[in-house]
């Protein structure tokens, strides 16, 4: 996109420096995570890679697996930056900034309120995540970032 | 309901036979047990508690804190049968008769084919259950079995 010298209010890719995406392990984040890689490259943005520990999801898990709230959550954690780190080097690949960041609580609501603050341009996300299994059309999570975010969002199928 | 002049067939809660109310051990799960219980009192219907281990959410999580998703799921199943237990004990408490019953799966998908499979005439729910946080003013389950059911829903807030 190097020829372009003129960028047109309200255009996307040509005035997008930042992409956002949200990854949980499912096949449909990983998905995701090749257009963000994608979209970051052609835009010369920086990516950023984050991965939401759900907080409430794992209080109730813990108490209805009748474990350690505190201990679920560190072992979750610590998954969750391998997670990360394992998408970083994927990332390698391609000629773009990354950065990872490891959030907790509703996922929905940390991509939303990230995407918000860091004034990110794309947010790329697969339509469902790991928890939905055979979730009909979108996930949750999925649709209320939709309707959150006040910027482009990228749906990877 | 005596002086009411049209005989209406088709009166909703004077015709509840089977009331279904699916619980996950949240506090608003505990208020729809009260409003659902109650309505079985004043019209003698019969309630089915139902608690569906989400299915796709304990293998999420297991996989991130490295257990075993069966072992897991064993703990689940024993302490989703005491959770409904404690529903029982409360129904008792009002002299309402209740089945207990725990399936495995997406909740919304399971509670719509309880629903049917049990010709249940109305679903009590709480608006969002355990896993949403306390952000969510409609949970995604909740959203679903509105949508989807074939029977009248009521959810409480």
């Amino acid at each position: 996109m190097e020829n372009i010298v003129y960028c047109e209010p309200g255009r996307v890719f040509c005035r997008a420096q930042k992409v956002l995406v949200a990854v949980d392990g499912s096949a449909g984040a990983a998905r995701a995570a090749t257009v963000a890689f994608e979209v970051a490259e052609m835009t010369e943005s920086r990516l950023t890679i984050l991965h939401v520990v759900p907080t409430p999801a794992i209080q109730h898990f813990a108490t209805m697996a009748n474990e350690d709230a505190e201990e679920v959550l560190r072992r979750y954690c610590e998954r969750g930056q391998q997670l990360l780190e394992g998408y970083r080097r994927a990332a390698e690949e391609y000629s773009i900034e990354v950065e990872t960041v490891l959030e907790r609580g509703l996922p929905s609501e940390r991509i939303v309120s990230i995407a918000k603050k860091a004034g990110v341009d794309i947010v790329v996300l697969g339509s469902k995540g790991a928890t939905g299994g055979n979730v009909p059309r979108t996930g949750s999570c999925t649709q209320r970032v939709i309707a959150g975010v006040n910027c482009t969002v990228i749906v990877a199928k | 309901m005596h002086d009411i002049l049209h005989p209406d067939h088709n009166r909703l809660i004077q015709d509840l036979r089977r009331v279904l109310l699916p619980v996950d051990g949240s506090d608003l799960s505990r208020r729809a047990a009260t409003v659902a219980i109650e309505l079985c009192r004043l019209t003698g219907a019969k309630l089915l508690v139902l608690h569906v281990v989400n299915l796709g959410m304990v293998q999420q999580i297991a996989t991130m804190i490295n257990e075993d998703a069966d072992m897991v799921l064993q703990r689940y199943i024993t302490q989703g049968l005491k959770l409904l237990e404690s529903f029982k004990a409360l129904a008792s408490e009002s002299e309402v008769e209740a089945e207990l019953l725990v399936e495995r799966g997406l909740p919304s998908d399971k509670i719509i084919q309880v629903a049917s499979a049990n010709d249940i005439d109305l679903i009590v729910m709480g608006a969002s259950g355990a896993t949403g946080g306390r952000s969510v003013s409609l949970g995604s389950s909740t959203e679903r079995v509105i949508r989807r059911s074939r029977c009248p829903v009521l959810v409480v807030k």
